[in-house]
């Protein structure tokens, strides 16, 4: 699975993890993950073994957080490798989403 | 055809609603067994007694199922299979071998020649009709793929029709009322038949030059459909005099209502005035300013447009001064992200480093970007639009009308030529300035600076007199000969009058200058002769040189007075005051 999705109940916390080229392939992968989330407060997205990332999957970032925000839950991108960081300071996502 | 139907035993009960089989048997006890049998299974038959005949009546008649016998004179079964397969085409026609099973060489034979199936001899009828509704299961398998197919590759073909005309929509709508700047000049390629890159440029009524480059989310029809609002509203700002920001602004508001939440525009836009550009980046990759001797980056600061509902006012564009610079680069994503065959990007170094080496032309840097997209993609398929705009600075400054642009109101332009020379009423041409509150004697002084400079261009520039002529009486009378004789003569070409009107300071509304140009499109005077001629700052400079009556009367009227170095353009400059009370 490239895309795969817990949440922790406890910690109110949903985690998304992506593995490999993150672009329009996986959109519904991405999709499944998190349309089911509704009661968690945060949102994380881990793209640390993300090797590629394209526009494409920056709008799929900005329509996971509608979804969150829909839900009073907030994003945060956890960390993307010097490539994928490039293409987020760029877009200039820092201002959207918690990167750490 | 004659003795095929002579062979063929017929049989009343036939219904035929299985298809027409062909037994392919040179013992005739065989292929009556089995036509007998195949007709009880709701089959017409033909039957052939060796594989030429076979192959004869499988191109004249439409068969459904093949029964082959192996051994048969003239062509035997393998032969007449592969004949008869390739005969088919798409369609498939199987083909069934009646040989005795335990023959395994023949069985391997019977498959490699294009059999389907094998029956064994002798034949029972159980097992032909379980042979034959296997079978049909695949033949239907088959039709059903094929008719897929077709109507498949039909849509496609549609489709591509489709695209085809809405793409030649879209240029029209982008293109419709469109001068891309001769400072302009861009390379671009499409992942698909639309472009979701999108290069837009005009020259604004006060001389500036908007760039917009953008870039939305993916490619083909659903990336390039948000293009035709976009490039909307970048003329509608473009004609209503809007600034940068205001213009961002409208473009922000209108695809964050359009587009879905997933869908945004990166862009890059750059007005180039005197000295200076104004620059916005948001999402796109960073732009390169080119000096002789290095390369600046300028980078993104913004988000893309579409993303939030509004614009923050802290968004708005930086001034960047180019003082020395040679020429810009506008480039979007796919430009870095091209792939080779082996999935390697060609990032962005490789980008700045041709900029930083190609500081001969501009179209050299094109070219070269070009050369290197080509070289690293090589047969690799790209998988997103690339683009690179390049803008030549020292073009730009050489085009640059006015002299007072930023209170920039107003501009008239006329192009004087052929008949028109020889009689010109230049000063209705100068009418609009009464509203802004020139004298009748600032008229009169700013009709005569401009047949002052009309004349000259037309005399010297186009007709080349020479007024040294005019020394004496005789000269006098000579150079005005020839004049009317070179006008009767219908002069090629034309002399241009630029009337630029501008307000001197923002603060100082009643202040007005008039900028008058005037270009001849002859070869100019030599401006070594003339040197010392630059300028006429002072009021009442007398000139230097011969024919300078016109010239210093032009100079004593005016604020300032320049000729270009190829002498064949001048710039005049005229002020006035407005009485408060009036304006």
């Amino acid at each position: 699975m490239t895309v795969r999705s817990t949440i922790d109940d406890k910690k109110s916390t949903a985690l998304i993890q992506i593995r490999g080229r993150f672009d329009f392939s996986i959109h519904k992968a991405f999709r499944d993950a998190y349309k089911n989330i509704s009661t968690v407060r945060k949102v994380i997205v881990d793209l640390s073994e993300v090797e590629y990332m394209d526009s494409a999957a920056l709008g799929m970032l900005l329509l996971l957080r509608e979804h969150a925000h829909l839900h009073s839950a907030s994003v945060t991108l956890r960390a993307p490798r010097a490539d994928v960081s490039r293409v987020l300071e760029i877009a200039n996502f820092g201002r959207l989403f918690e990167i750490v | 055809m004659r003795d095929l139907h002579e062979q063929r035993v017929v049989i009343p009960d036939t219904s035929g609603r299985r298809g027409l089989a062909l037994v392919v048997d040179d013992e005739p006890a065989n292929r009556l067994l089995l036509e007998m049998m195949l007709r009880r299974e709701g089959y017409e038959v033909i039957t052939a007694e060796n594989g030429v005949r076979a192959t004869e009546v499988f191109v004249s008649r439409q068969i459904d199922i093949v029964f082959m016998d192996v051994m048969m004179p003239e062509m035997d079964g393998y032969e007449a299979t592969r004949q008869i397969k390739s005969l088919c085409g798409d369609t498939f026609v199987p083909v069934i071998f009646l040989t005795a099973l335990r023959d395994t060489d023949a069985i391997v034979r019977a498959i490699a020649a294009g059999g389907d199936d094998l029956l064994g001899k002798p034949f029972n009828f159980a097992v032909l009709k379980a042979r034959i509704q296997a079978m049909e299961r695949v033949r239907d398998l088959y039709r059903a793929v094929a008719d897929k197919h077709a109507s498949l590759s039909m849509m496609h073909q549609q489709v591509i029709q489709d695209q085809a005309f809405a793409e030649q929509i879209f240029q029209r709508v982008l293109t419709e009322g469109c001068q891309t700047p001769a400072c302009v000049s861009f390379l671009q390629k499409s992942a698909d038949t639309f472009c979701g890159d999108l290069v837009l440029s005009a020259i604004l009524p006060s001389g500036q030059v908007r760039i917009l480059v953008a870039d939305f989310t993916g490619h083909g029809l659903a990336a390039a459909v948000g293009s035709i609002p976009v490039a909307d509203e970048f003329k509608r700002a473009n004609e209503a005099g809007l600034d940068d920001f205001k213009l961002l602004h409208s473009l922000n508001d209108r695809l964050y209502k359009l587009l879905p939440a997933d869908v945004f525009m990166a862009a890059c836009l750059i007005t180039l005035e005197e000295g200076s550009f104004s620059y916005w980046n948001g999402g796109m990759p960073a732009s390169f300013l080119q000096f002789s001797d290095r390369v600046e980056e300028l980078s993104s600061k913004h988000l893309a447009l579409g993303i939030l509902p509004s614009l923050s006012d802290t968004e708005r564009p930086e001034n960047v001064s180019y003082e020395g610079g040679q020429a810009i680069l506008i480039v979007t994503d796919g430009l870095g992200e091209a792939c080779d065959e082996s999935g390697r990007r060609l990032g962005d170094r490789p980008v700045k480093s041709c900029v930083r080496m190609a500081t001969h032309s501009v179209s050299s840097m094109l070219e070269s970007v070009n050369e290197m997209v080509e070289a690293h993609v090589g047969k690799a398929l790209l998988r997103d639009d690339l683009t690179a705009v390049a803008v030549d600075i020292k073009c730009f400054v050489k085009q640059l009308p006015g002299m007072c642009k930023p209170d920039f109101i107003k501009r008239v332009t006329v192009e004087v030529f052929g008949r028109q020379l020889i009689q010109s009423d230049l000063r209705c041409h100068l009418n609009f300035v009464s509203d802004f509150g020139a004298s009748p004697a600032d008229l009169v002084a700013m009709e005569t600076v401009t047949t002052e400079l009309f004349n000259n261009a037309l005399e010297h520039g186009l007709l080349g007199l020479d007024s040294r002529l005019k020394h004496d009486p005789d000269g006098f009378d000579a150079y005005y000969k020839m004049r009317g004789e070179a006008l009767s003569n219908n002069p090629l070409g034309h002399v241009l009058l630029v009337f630029s009107l501008c307000r001197v300071k923002p603060d100082s509304a009643g202040k007005y200058t008039l900028e008058i140009r005037v270009t001849d499109s002859g070869s100019g005077f030599q401006s070594d002769k003339w040197l010392g001629w630059g300028s006429y700052s002072n009021l009442g400079t007398v000139a230097p040189v011969p024919w300078g009556r016109g010239i210093s009367l032009v100079a004593g009227l005016c604020d300032k007075l320049e000729y270009n170095t190829f002498g064949n353009e001048a710039t005049a400059l005229y002020s006035w005051l407005v009485d408060p009370g009036i304006s």
